[in-house]
Protein backbone atom coordinates (compact mmCIF):
# COMPACT_ATOMS: atom_id res chain seq x y z
CA UNK A 1 0.00 0.00 0.00
CA UNK A 2 3.06 2.18 -0.23
CA UNK A 3 3.19 2.78 3.49
CA UNK A 4 6.54 2.44 5.10
CA UNK A 5 7.00 1.48 8.65
CA UNK A 6 8.40 4.92 9.27
CA UNK A 7 5.31 6.58 7.87
CA UNK A 8 3.06 4.61 10.17
CA UNK A 9 5.22 3.90 13.16
CA UNK A 10 5.41 5.33 16.58
CA UNK A 11 7.03 8.60 15.57
CA UNK A 12 3.97 9.60 13.55
CA UNK A 13 1.87 8.37 16.41
CA UNK A 14 3.54 10.84 18.68
CA UNK A 15 3.28 13.63 16.14
CA UNK A 16 -0.26 13.01 15.09
CA UNK A 17 -2.05 11.24 17.84
CA UNK A 18 -0.86 12.15 21.21
CA UNK A 19 -3.14 14.72 22.71
CA UNK A 20 -1.84 18.12 23.78
CA UNK A 21 -3.67 17.55 27.02
CA UNK A 22 -5.28 20.98 26.89
CA UNK A 23 -8.05 20.27 24.44
CA UNK A 24 -10.41 18.01 26.29
CA UNK A 25 -10.91 14.28 26.05
CA UNK A 26 -9.60 11.92 23.41
CA UNK A 27 -12.00 9.30 22.07
CA UNK A 28 -10.80 6.47 19.83
CA UNK A 29 -13.20 4.90 17.37
CA UNK A 30 -12.33 1.27 16.64
CA UNK A 31 -14.15 -1.51 14.85
CA UNK A 32 -14.07 -4.17 12.17
CA UNK A 33 -14.04 -3.11 8.54
CA UNK A 34 -17.56 -2.20 7.41
CA UNK A 35 -18.99 -1.68 10.89
CA UNK A 36 -19.75 1.92 9.98
CA UNK A 37 -17.02 3.63 11.96
CA UNK A 38 -16.64 6.46 9.49
CA UNK A 39 -20.39 6.99 9.40
CA UNK A 40 -20.44 7.22 13.19
CA UNK A 41 -17.44 9.54 13.02
CA UNK A 42 -19.16 11.88 10.57
CA UNK A 43 -22.41 11.78 12.49
CA UNK A 44 -20.69 12.73 15.74
CA UNK A 45 -18.38 15.40 14.37
CA UNK A 46 -20.50 16.78 11.56
CA UNK A 47 -17.55 16.32 9.24
CA UNK A 48 -17.74 14.78 5.82
CA UNK A 49 -14.90 12.38 5.88
CA UNK A 50 -15.11 10.07 2.91
CA UNK A 51 -17.07 6.94 3.61
CA UNK A 52 -17.01 4.09 1.20
CA UNK A 53 -16.77 0.40 1.08
CA UNK A 54 -13.35 -0.74 0.16
CA UNK A 55 -10.60 -2.22 2.24
CA UNK A 56 -8.08 0.07 3.78
CA UNK A 57 -10.14 3.18 3.23
CA UNK A 58 -9.17 4.63 6.57
CA UNK A 59 -5.57 3.52 6.54
CA UNK A 60 -4.42 6.19 8.88
CA UNK A 61 -6.64 8.07 11.21
CA UNK A 62 -8.99 10.97 10.72
CA UNK A 63 -9.63 13.32 13.57
CA UNK A 64 -12.56 15.53 14.38
CA UNK A 65 -13.95 17.39 17.34
CA UNK A 66 -17.29 17.71 19.01
CA UNK A 67 -18.51 19.30 22.20
CA UNK A 68 -21.09 17.80 24.48
CA UNK A 69 -22.30 18.88 27.90
CA UNK A 70 -19.65 21.59 27.92
CA UNK A 71 -16.78 19.14 27.37
CA UNK A 72 -14.68 19.05 24.28
CA UNK A 73 -13.86 15.71 22.65
CA UNK A 74 -11.35 14.82 19.97
CA UNK A 75 -12.56 11.82 18.02
CA UNK A 76 -9.96 9.64 16.28
CA UNK A 77 -11.26 7.35 13.54
CA UNK A 78 -9.00 4.28 13.49
CA UNK A 79 -8.59 1.87 10.55
CA UNK A 80 -10.96 -1.06 10.48
CA UNK A 81 -9.43 -4.23 11.93
CA UNK A 82 -10.59 -7.70 12.84
CA UNK A 83 -8.17 -7.90 15.74
CA UNK A 84 -5.48 -6.03 17.64
CA UNK A 85 -2.85 -8.52 16.62
CA UNK A 86 -0.96 -6.04 14.44
CA UNK A 87 -0.44 -8.42 11.54
CA UNK A 88 -0.95 -5.53 9.12
CA UNK A 89 -0.17 -1.83 9.08
CA UNK A 90 -3.83 -0.98 9.76
CA UNK A 91 -3.99 -3.25 12.76
CA UNK A 92 -0.76 -1.88 14.10
CA UNK A 93 -2.01 1.71 13.80
CA UNK A 94 -5.21 0.81 15.63
CA UNK A 95 -3.45 -1.17 18.32
CA UNK A 96 -0.72 1.38 18.91
CA UNK A 97 -3.26 4.12 19.34
CA UNK A 98 -5.43 2.18 21.76
CA UNK A 99 -2.39 1.03 23.75
CA UNK A 100 -0.03 3.96 23.63
CA UNK A 101 -2.25 6.89 22.64
CA UNK A 102 -4.12 6.27 25.89
CA UNK A 103 -7.50 7.57 24.75
CA UNK A 104 -9.90 8.59 27.50
CA UNK A 105 -12.58 6.42 25.93
CA UNK A 106 -12.45 3.76 23.22
CA UNK A 107 -15.68 3.30 21.30
CA UNK A 108 -15.86 -0.04 19.51
CA UNK A 109 -18.33 0.13 16.65
CA UNK A 110 -19.91 -3.25 15.98
CA UNK A 111 -22.30 -4.42 13.27
CA UNK A 112 -25.58 -5.43 14.90
CA UNK A 113 -26.27 -7.84 12.04
CA UNK A 114 -23.04 -9.76 12.58
CA UNK A 115 -22.20 -9.79 16.28
CA UNK A 116 -20.48 -13.18 16.17
CA UNK A 117 -17.70 -11.65 14.12
CA UNK A 118 -17.53 -8.21 15.69
CA UNK A 119 -17.50 -9.06 19.39
CA UNK A 120 -14.01 -10.56 19.15
CA UNK A 121 -12.49 -7.10 18.79
CA UNK A 122 -14.54 -5.83 21.75
CA UNK A 123 -13.03 -8.53 23.95
CA UNK A 124 -9.53 -7.75 22.74
CA UNK A 125 -9.95 -4.05 23.46
CA UNK A 126 -11.26 -4.73 26.96
CA UNK A 127 -8.05 -6.61 27.71
CA UNK A 128 -6.15 -3.36 27.11
CA UNK A 129 -8.47 -0.83 28.69
CA UNK A 130 -11.67 -0.83 30.70
CA UNK A 131 -12.86 2.53 29.36
CA UNK A 132 -14.79 1.01 26.51
CA UNK A 133 -18.19 1.84 25.03
CA UNK A 134 -19.83 -0.52 22.56
CA UNK A 135 -21.66 1.25 19.73
CA UNK A 136 -24.11 -1.29 18.38
CA UNK A 137 -24.41 0.21 14.90
CA UNK A 138 -26.53 -0.68 11.88
CA UNK A 139 -29.57 -1.30 14.06
CA UNK A 140 -31.77 -0.23 11.13
CA UNK A 141 -30.20 -2.98 9.04
CA UNK A 142 -30.70 -5.47 11.88
CA UNK A 143 -34.40 -4.56 12.14
CA UNK A 144 -34.76 -5.02 8.41
CA UNK A 145 -33.23 -8.48 8.74
CA UNK A 146 -35.52 -9.18 11.72
CA UNK A 147 -32.60 -9.56 14.10
CA UNK A 148 -33.56 -8.79 17.69
CA UNK A 149 -30.78 -8.01 20.15
CA UNK A 150 -31.21 -8.12 23.90
CA UNK A 151 -29.12 -5.02 24.58
CA UNK A 152 -29.24 -5.10 28.42
CA UNK A 153 -28.20 -8.77 28.38
CA UNK A 154 -25.31 -8.02 26.01
CA UNK A 155 -24.19 -5.11 28.20
CA UNK A 156 -24.41 -7.36 31.25
CA UNK A 157 -22.37 -10.14 29.66
CA UNK A 158 -19.66 -7.76 28.49
CA UNK A 159 -19.71 -5.54 31.56
CA UNK A 160 -19.74 -2.54 29.21
CA UNK A 161 -22.20 0.16 28.21
CA UNK A 162 -23.84 -0.81 24.90
CA UNK A 163 -25.54 1.92 22.86
CA UNK A 164 -27.69 0.87 19.88
CA UNK A 165 -27.36 3.29 16.96
CA UNK A 166 -28.23 3.70 13.30
CA UNK A 167 -25.63 6.32 12.53
CA UNK A 168 -26.69 7.07 8.97
CA UNK A 169 -30.15 8.01 10.28
CA UNK A 170 -28.84 9.83 13.33
CA UNK A 171 -30.48 7.34 15.64
CA UNK A 172 -29.00 6.83 19.11
CA UNK A 173 -26.22 9.39 18.69
CA UNK A 174 -27.35 11.70 21.50
CA UNK A 175 -27.28 8.75 23.87
CA UNK A 176 -23.86 7.67 22.53
CA UNK A 177 -22.47 11.14 23.29
CA UNK A 178 -23.97 11.00 26.79
CA UNK A 179 -22.32 7.64 27.47
CA UNK A 180 -18.96 8.71 26.00
CA UNK A 181 -19.03 11.81 28.21
CA UNK A 182 -19.97 9.75 31.27
CA UNK A 183 -17.08 7.32 30.76
CA UNK A 184 -14.62 10.13 29.93
CA UNK A 185 -15.47 12.16 33.01
CA UNK A 186 -15.49 9.08 35.21
CA UNK A 187 -19.15 9.19 36.23
CA UNK A 188 -19.55 5.80 34.56
CA UNK A 189 -17.01 3.08 35.28
CA UNK A 190 -17.26 0.10 32.93
CA UNK A 191 -16.11 -3.14 34.56
CA UNK A 192 -15.47 -5.48 31.63
CA UNK A 193 -16.01 -9.15 32.28
CA UNK A 194 -12.51 -10.56 32.70
CA UNK A 195 -11.29 -13.02 30.10
CA UNK A 196 -9.89 -16.02 31.90
CA UNK A 197 -7.50 -18.40 30.15
CA UNK A 198 -6.37 -21.94 30.99
CA UNK A 199 -4.77 -22.36 34.40
CA UNK A 200 -1.28 -22.74 32.92
CA UNK A 201 -1.57 -19.54 30.89
CA UNK A 202 -3.05 -17.65 33.82
CA UNK A 203 -0.21 -18.74 36.09
CA UNK A 204 2.46 -17.77 33.56
CA UNK A 205 0.79 -14.44 32.75
CA UNK A 206 0.45 -13.63 36.43
CA UNK A 207 4.11 -14.25 37.12
CA UNK A 208 5.20 -12.22 34.09
CA UNK A 209 2.84 -9.38 34.94
CA UNK A 210 4.33 -9.09 38.42
CA UNK A 211 7.79 -8.76 36.88
CA UNK A 212 6.56 -6.25 34.32
CA UNK A 213 4.64 -4.06 36.72
CA UNK A 214 7.60 -1.97 37.97
CA UNK A 215 9.05 -1.68 34.44
CA UNK A 216 5.83 -0.38 32.95
CA UNK A 217 5.32 2.07 35.81
CA UNK A 218 1.57 1.86 35.53
CA UNK A 219 1.60 3.28 32.02
CA UNK A 220 0.47 0.07 30.37
CA UNK A 221 -1.70 -2.81 31.52
CA UNK A 222 0.84 -5.38 32.76
CA UNK A 223 -1.44 -8.39 32.33
CA UNK A 224 -2.11 -7.49 28.73
CA UNK A 225 1.59 -6.98 27.98
CA UNK A 226 2.35 -10.32 29.66
CA UNK A 227 -0.22 -12.13 27.50
CA UNK A 228 1.22 -10.58 24.33
CA UNK A 229 4.75 -11.52 25.33
CA UNK A 230 3.57 -15.09 25.83
CA UNK A 231 2.13 -14.99 22.32
CA UNK A 232 5.53 -13.89 21.04
CA UNK A 233 4.37 -10.62 19.50
CA UNK A 234 7.68 -8.98 18.53
CA UNK A 235 6.16 -5.79 17.07
CA UNK A 236 4.58 -5.03 20.42
CA UNK A 237 7.83 -5.34 22.33
CA UNK A 238 9.36 -2.79 19.95
CA UNK A 239 6.38 -0.52 20.41
CA UNK A 240 6.56 -0.72 24.18
CA UNK A 241 10.25 0.02 24.20
CA UNK A 242 9.71 3.10 22.07
CA UNK A 243 6.78 4.15 24.21
CA UNK A 244 8.66 3.84 27.47
CA UNK A 245 11.87 5.12 25.92
CA UNK A 246 13.81 2.31 27.48
CA UNK A 247 14.75 -1.26 26.84
CA UNK A 248 12.46 -3.92 28.14
CA UNK A 249 15.12 -6.57 28.27
CA UNK A 250 15.20 -6.55 32.01
CA UNK A 251 17.00 -9.74 33.06
CA UNK A 252 14.12 -10.54 35.43
CA UNK A 253 11.54 -10.46 32.66
CA UNK A 254 13.74 -12.44 30.30
CA UNK A 255 14.28 -15.08 32.93
CA UNK A 256 10.56 -15.32 33.71
CA UNK A 257 9.65 -15.48 30.04
CA UNK A 258 12.17 -18.25 29.50
CA UNK A 259 10.86 -20.10 32.51
CA UNK A 260 7.19 -19.86 31.67
CA UNK A 261 7.72 -20.70 28.02
CA UNK A 262 9.74 -23.76 28.90
CA UNK B 1 -4.64 -32.92 -1.13
CA UNK B 2 -3.01 -31.91 2.08
CA UNK B 3 -4.99 -34.32 4.24
CA UNK B 4 -2.37 -35.92 6.42
CA UNK B 5 -2.38 -39.69 6.53
CA UNK B 6 -2.96 -41.13 9.94
CA UNK B 7 -2.55 -38.08 12.09
CA UNK B 8 -5.15 -37.75 14.81
CA UNK B 9 -6.61 -34.33 15.29
CA UNK B 10 -6.44 -33.20 18.86
CA UNK B 11 -9.91 -31.90 19.57
CA UNK B 12 -8.81 -30.29 22.79
CA UNK B 13 -6.77 -27.77 20.85
CA UNK B 14 -7.41 -24.11 21.47
CA UNK B 15 -10.61 -23.19 19.75
CA UNK B 16 -12.52 -26.34 20.49
CA UNK B 17 -14.07 -24.60 23.47
CA UNK B 18 -15.69 -22.10 21.10
CA UNK B 19 -17.76 -24.80 19.50
CA UNK B 20 -19.12 -25.81 22.88
CA UNK B 21 -18.97 -29.52 22.31
CA UNK B 22 -16.61 -32.14 21.11
CA UNK B 23 -17.10 -33.12 17.54
CA UNK B 24 -16.75 -36.44 15.89
CA UNK B 25 -14.31 -36.20 13.05
CA UNK B 26 -14.40 -38.44 10.07
CA UNK B 27 -10.81 -38.76 8.98
CA UNK B 28 -11.29 -39.63 5.34
CA UNK B 29 -13.19 -36.50 4.41
CA UNK B 30 -10.84 -33.97 5.93
CA UNK B 31 -9.15 -31.73 3.43
CA UNK B 32 -7.48 -28.40 3.58
CA UNK B 33 -9.32 -25.13 3.03
CA UNK B 34 -7.11 -24.29 0.07
CA UNK B 35 -8.51 -27.36 -1.73
CA UNK B 36 -12.12 -26.28 -1.33
CA UNK B 37 -13.58 -25.59 -4.78
CA UNK B 38 -15.25 -22.20 -5.28
CA UNK B 39 -18.93 -22.57 -4.47
CA UNK B 40 -18.48 -25.36 -1.96
CA UNK B 41 -18.69 -25.25 1.81
CA UNK B 42 -16.52 -26.74 4.51
CA UNK B 43 -16.60 -26.92 8.29
CA UNK B 44 -13.37 -26.13 10.13
CA UNK B 45 -11.95 -29.17 11.91
CA UNK B 46 -8.65 -27.84 13.18
CA UNK B 47 -5.85 -25.40 12.51
CA UNK B 48 -2.36 -26.63 11.77
CA UNK B 49 -0.86 -23.18 12.04
CA UNK B 50 0.99 -22.24 15.18
CA UNK B 51 1.88 -19.03 16.93
CA UNK B 52 0.76 -15.72 15.50
CA UNK B 53 -0.52 -17.19 12.25
CA UNK B 54 -2.83 -19.42 14.26
CA UNK B 55 -4.02 -16.49 16.33
CA UNK B 56 -4.62 -14.43 13.20
CA UNK B 57 -6.68 -17.19 11.56
CA UNK B 58 -8.71 -17.57 14.74
CA UNK B 59 -9.28 -13.81 14.88
CA UNK B 60 -10.69 -14.01 11.37
CA UNK B 61 -13.28 -16.42 12.75
CA UNK B 62 -11.68 -19.72 11.76
CA UNK B 63 -12.28 -21.85 14.83
CA UNK B 64 -13.43 -25.49 14.85
CA UNK B 65 -17.07 -25.71 13.84
CA UNK B 66 -17.07 -22.58 11.67
CA UNK B 67 -18.66 -23.00 8.24
CA UNK B 68 -16.70 -21.46 5.40
CA UNK B 69 -17.81 -20.97 1.81
CA UNK B 70 -15.19 -20.68 -0.91
CA UNK B 71 -16.37 -17.76 -3.05
CA UNK B 72 -13.90 -17.37 -5.88
CA UNK B 73 -10.27 -17.49 -6.78
CA UNK B 74 -8.31 -14.61 -8.19
CA UNK B 75 -7.30 -15.08 -11.85
CA UNK B 76 -3.82 -16.15 -10.82
CA UNK B 77 -5.28 -18.83 -8.54
CA UNK B 78 -4.22 -17.12 -5.34
CA UNK B 79 -5.56 -15.65 -3.10
CA UNK B 80 -9.07 -17.09 -2.74
CA UNK B 81 -12.03 -15.23 -1.25
CA UNK B 82 -13.91 -17.05 1.50
CA UNK B 83 -17.14 -16.17 3.26
CA UNK B 84 -16.38 -16.49 6.96
CA UNK B 85 -18.88 -15.55 9.67
CA UNK B 86 -20.53 -12.73 7.80
CA UNK B 87 -17.56 -11.28 5.95
CA UNK B 88 -15.77 -12.04 2.71
CA UNK B 89 -12.08 -12.50 3.43
CA UNK B 90 -9.28 -13.31 1.03
CA UNK B 91 -6.69 -15.81 2.17
CA UNK B 92 -3.48 -16.83 0.55
CA UNK B 93 -2.80 -20.47 -0.07
CA UNK B 94 -0.04 -20.52 2.51
CA UNK B 95 -2.66 -19.55 5.12
CA UNK B 96 -5.66 -21.49 3.87
CA UNK B 97 -3.74 -24.73 3.50
CA UNK B 98 -3.15 -24.69 7.25
CA UNK B 99 -6.87 -24.85 7.93
CA UNK B 100 -8.36 -28.34 7.88
CA UNK B 101 -11.98 -28.58 6.87
CA UNK B 102 -14.56 -31.26 6.29
CA UNK B 103 -16.60 -30.56 3.14
CA UNK B 104 -20.33 -30.32 3.86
Amino acid sequence: MGLTRQATGFSTLQENFLPDGSNGYVVALAGNPNAGKSTVFNALTGLKQHTGNWPGKTVLQARGKFTHQGHSFTLVDLPGTYSLLASSVEEQVARDFICFGRPDVTVVVVDATCLERHLNLVLQVTEVTSKVVVCLNLMDEARRKKIVIDVPALAGELGLPVVPTAARKGEGLARLKDVIAAVATGTLHPVPTPIVYDAAIEAAAGRLARQLQPLLRGRLNARWVALRLLEGDATLIEGIQEFLGRELDDPGVKLQLKEVLA
Amino acid sequence: MCAPGNREFPIEEIGAEYSGKKRKITMGAVTSLSDLKPGSTGEVVSLQARGLTRRRLMDLGLVPGTRVVALRRSPSGDPTAFFIRGAAIALRREESRQVLVRPV
